[in-house]
């Protein structure tokens, strides 16, 4: 439940900030980081399945591909299970690494699909979409209050599908 | 690998079924592989049958790539391969210039008989209302409004307000359609300048603006006079795709080395409904005005 609240959240989060402040290629993917926060802390069925919904709605209310963003989510929620054996997500330049690698990965996606899409009408911008937007969503998903012990996250989280609860 | 070593893992519960969190994704991953599937644009479909589906998406996809990389190499080759053809084109940009402007000063006439005769020239435009129900300026500058082929609608329609031009259809569906506006990094559309011989190519940006570019003169023995900030820049209707006439924006104030800075008149931020023209009888005239019909 706490895992579709944040999720929820976070979509709301996301659709706000893409009309108000208008930073273009360089606002923060917020619904991407929600699924990478539940990669991390959640156990591992649950944020597959969240990341699943998540790109489904995302899809749904942008009006973009149904299945495009479910798709990168997915493999974005099994990239961030792999990155968090190698990296301690409790440092903040970790979870910088982790969100700026994810979502680089994620909009690289999104582009291979538009070209696809769009016929070849490539934005300008794209690059800039590409490398140096994620660096913003980055920093947002490094300032994240995170537990401060050097615990490896792999090893603390338990494996299991989903929360007991 | 997503698992830990049953050994070493003293929170992993005993295996009692046969569910793993690879599974889960390999299915969550094919589940969204299907939904694409279904829900692609018919016209991007090459394969008829379920089994030529599910073996051309990769296919698809893979070439997406390689021809996007081919075409890149490609375009890289050509740049420093073709420096003559660049010269000959140029020189066939000279002359079909000099056939344009010879044009243009034929179509004035043709305009200036039609006034002066006063033949019925007036085009009966018919627009659609349409709410815009989301506007994503990340990477694009698109809003999405909720009217689509059900309501007639095809690509390349001009959309509008009472303010003035908004931009046209980029992607139609049954219901929806995303509208590309004017101040679209990928955005160019041929306008005029109000009451100047200049015409130009205008452009978005990826600051959210519009930059006047290629600006030129279109009538002989036309007073030289750059444009002023405050006039008006209206759609000249070559691209066959806006009709002449329609607002665009006014020259703005402010200059820049890219060209002259002209300010959108609708604020897409803000903008709720908007009116989409549905019929094509603007390029009819247009055709017939260039034909001398």
């Amino acid at each position: 439940m706490a895992s579709f609240l944040i999720l929820a959240v976070s979509l709301m989060v996301d659709l706000s900030i893409r009309v108000f402040p208008q930073l273009g290629v360089y606002t923060p993917d917020v619904l991407l980081l929600g699924v990478i926060y539940l990669a991390l802390r959640r156990p591992m069925g649950e944020a597959y399945l969240a990341a699943f919904l998540a790109g489904i709605a995302f899809d749904a209310v942008l009006w973009d591909h149904i299945g495009l963003h479910s798709l990168l989510y997915v493999l974005a929620a099994a990239g961030v299970l792999k990155l968090r054996t190698w990296l301690w997500a409790q440092y903040a330049i970790s979870r910088w690494l982790i969100a700026y690698i994810i979502v680089m990965g994620v909009r690289f996606g999104e582009v291979i699909m538009w070209l696809s899409y769009l016929g070849y009408e490539v934005p300008l911008s794209f690059e800039r979409y590409v490398l140096w937007g994620p660096v913003v969503s980055g920093l947002l998903f490094a300032m994240v209050p995170w537990r401060q012990s050097p615990i490896r996250l792999g090893k603390r989280i338990p494996q299991v599908l989903f929360s007991e609860k | 690998m997503f698992f830990q070593k049953e050994t070493k893992n003293p929170y992993r519960p005993k295996k009692t079924n046969w569910i793993s969190p690879r599974l889960i994704a390999t299915a969550l991953i094919v589940a969204s592989l299907g939904l694409i599937l279904f829900y692609a644009p018919i016209q991007n479909r090459t394969a008829t049958t379920p089994f030529q589906k599910v073996v051309m998406a990769p296919v698809t996809f893979l070439q997406t790539i390689r021809s996007f990389g081919a075409n890149s190499y490609q375009r890289l080759a050509a740049n420093f391969a073709s420096r003559e053809e660049v010269e000959r084109l140029r020189a066939e940009v000279k002359d079909l210039n000099q056939e344009n402007t010879q044009l243009r000063f034929k179509l004035q006439r043709h305009e200036a008989y039609i006034s002066a005769l006063r033949l019925p020239r007036e085009v009966e435009y018919q627009t659609l209302a349409a709410i815009v129900v989301f506007r994503d300026f990340r990477l694009t500058h698109d809003i999405i409004v909720n009217r689509g082929t059900a309501d007639g609608l095809t690509v390349n329609m001009p959309v509008w307000t009472d303010e003035g031009l908004v931009g046209r259809t980029r992607r139609v569906s049954q219901n929806y359609s995303k509208v590309q506006i004017l101040t679209d990094p990928g955005s160019a559309i041929g306008v005029y300048v109000e009451n100047t011989p200049y015409e130009g190519i205008l452009r978005g940006s990826e600051d959210g603006g519009l930059v006047l570019e290629d600006l030129h003169l279109t009538g002989i023995g036309d007073e030289i006079k750059p444009p002023l900030p405050g006039q008006e820049v209206r759609t000249s209707g070559t691209g066959m795709v806006f009709p002449r006439g329609l607002l665009a924006g006014r020259i703005a104030y402010a200059t820049s080395s890219q060209g002259v800075l002209v300010e959108p008149v609708v604020n897409a931020n803000s903008v709720q409904s908007v009116l989409i023209f549905t019929n094509t009888g603007y390029r009819e005239e247009i055709l017939s005005l260039l034909l001398g019909e």
